[in-house]
């Protein structure tokens, strides 16, 4: 397997964009990627899109191909790539494979869905398919439920207040302040959480992400050429994957995330280093619970300490484990497919120095997580400075 | 009048399931062919629950959706009763519901 490196990275900003088709907006953050890359002149030889829903949203399939036309490239191969809110991180994982292999040199990864065109109700049921479709969906379950039944059951083992989980969404709202491709770029208090309106008790309207339109863009090529287009190449050190029971409810313990523990297992031991060595973390908080309990599974803080971690401040920006300085799904927003490229792009900017007011300081090395469903499958990458 | 769900019981390592399978997901591929139809109980107890504010449409808002544990088996769905009244560990009936496989039922 060849080492791959991450040479050029684009997004549009994260939000609404009602003038503005899904293929328009994958079309703005790959050329962005490539104009980052140098690479305007370079053959593309692959196209991965990662994209959940592009059916049922808008009405589109055969994305890839038709992005590929748009954007003027001939690729050998051009793919979409699904697994729900993961589709991203699977289409980054995908892409790697063709570089790692030897298959292809360049190749563009794209993530990118567009939601916020339709009434709540039809995004949330579009959202709501990657349930199960007998255990689960007939019954009305939707995320933001399976999220607030997580919760109690997490509240009542470990004590988590309802104030801890506040602070995930006060400090990811912070965050995104200094992104200016977040959706939410607002600052909130714990007080603004705990008064907005009920969603799924415990769960308030401040504990969810929001509902977005928007795309990012990577391109990939073999660290050996990455000097050509870029002297801060990015390497995917190691990738993990691992899928869970789709049902929460019939997971032994619901508590523990499997798919996220195996998957940054493997993603770590691959990259041959521990957790304590990756200086900042981007997960996947589309719910304040997930961004605790997946900080926990990653192996950060031990089970049950993740809000109180949260509390002490250790997951801010300039705490011991900065986690989501992009302001995470809760602030950057969560265009499904769109939100696994995105976290290795803003992994790319922090490792190159280039994330202005959310800098981390001193970041070598990072990791992403991006589950689907309800943490029935995750995709966690460690990436760290090529130069 | 309660409901007896059907799940599916794997005589291989007498896992219960629902809804029922042709496979077992413990056992995996091999299991097929394994699995036996047999019926739950009609009555369960809340593990968890939630009063969802925004549910899908043509789902009544609010709606009490919980987790009971049904002989041996945790099932989801929606809660008919008092909101006041749910809570955790309290015994439901599962009983026949208009557009959804079956509901619990608050005892008492």
């Amino acid at each position: 397997m060849r080492e791959v490196a991450i040479v050029g990275v684009g997004m549009t900003p994260f939000g609404k964009h009602p003038d503005r088709s899904l293929i328009d907006l994958m079309l703005e953050a790959s050329h962005t990627a490539l104009m980052d890359a140098g690479a305007l002149e370079t053959p593309i030889e692959a196209v991965h899109v990662g994209c959940m829903a592009s059916g049922m949203l808008c009405g589109l399939e055969n994305t890839a191909t038709l992005l590929a036309d748009e954007l003027g490239v001939k690729p050998q191969t051009a793919e979409r790539v699904e697994n729900s809110a993961a589709s991203g991180g699977s289409a980054l994982l995908s892409a790697y494979l063709a570089v790692a292999s030897g298959l292809y040199d360049v190749v563009l990864i794209v993530g990118g869905e567009k939601m916020r065109h339709l009434p709540t109700p039809q995004a949330t049921r579009a959202i709501a398919a990657m349930t199960h479709p007998e255990g689960e969906r007939p019954h009305g379950v939707t995320m933001p439920s399976l999220a607030a039944l997580l919760t109690r059951l997490y509240m009542r083992r470990y004590g988590l207040t309802r104030r801890q989980l506040a602070l995930v969404a006060v400090k990811n709202h912070r965050n995104a302040l200094s992104n200016p491709y977040a959706h939410l770029r607002r600052a909130i208090t714990v007080e603004d959480v705990l008064s907005s309106r009920v969603v799924a008790e415990p769960l308030r309207l401040f504990d969810c992400s929001p509902i977005s339109d928007g795309a990012a863009a990577l391109l990939l090529a073999p660290l050996e050429r990455a000097l050509e287009f870029t002297d801060q190449p990015v390497v995917l050190r190691g990738v993990g994957q691992a899928v869970d029971r789709v049902m929460m409810t019939e997971r032994d313990d619901p508590l523990t995330l499997h798919a996220v523990k195996e998957a940054a297992g493997r993603a770590l031991e691959r990259a041959g280093v521990s957790i304590d060595e990756i200086d900042v973390v981007e997960l996947h908080d589309a719910f304040t619970i997930l961004e605790i309990v997946e900080s926990e599974d990653l192996g950060l803080f031990e089970k049950g300490r993740g809000g109180e971690a949260v509390e002490e401040g250790l997951t801010a920006i300039d705490g011991e484990r900065p986690i989501n300085p992009s302001g995470g799904l809760k602030a950057r927003g969560h265009p499904l497919g769109a939100t696994g490229v995105a976290q290795a792009v803003e992994i790319t900017w922090q490792l190159r120095g280039e994330a202005g007011g959310r800098q981390v300081r001193e970041a070598e090395r990072g990791l992403s997580c991006n589950v689907s469903g309800f943490a029935a499958n995750a995709v966690v990458i460690v990436y760290e400075r090529g130069w | 009048m309660g409901v007896h769900l059907k799940a599916s019981r794997c005589r291989l390592c007498g896992a219960l399931h629902h809804p029922p399978r042709a496979i077992c997901p413990r056992c995996g591929p091999g299991s097929r062919g394994s699995l036996e139809e047999v019926e739950l109980p009609d009555r369960g107890r809340v593990v968890a629950y939630t009063v969802l504010h925004y549910p899908p449409e043509g789902y009544p808002s609010p709606m009490i959706l919980a987790v009971a544990e049904v002989g041996g088996v945790r099932l989801i769905g929606r809660v008919v009763g008092d909101l006041e009244a749910v809570g955790e560990g309290c015994e439901v009936e599962v009983v026949e519901g208009e557009g959804a496989p079956y509901l619990f039922l608050l005892e008492g």
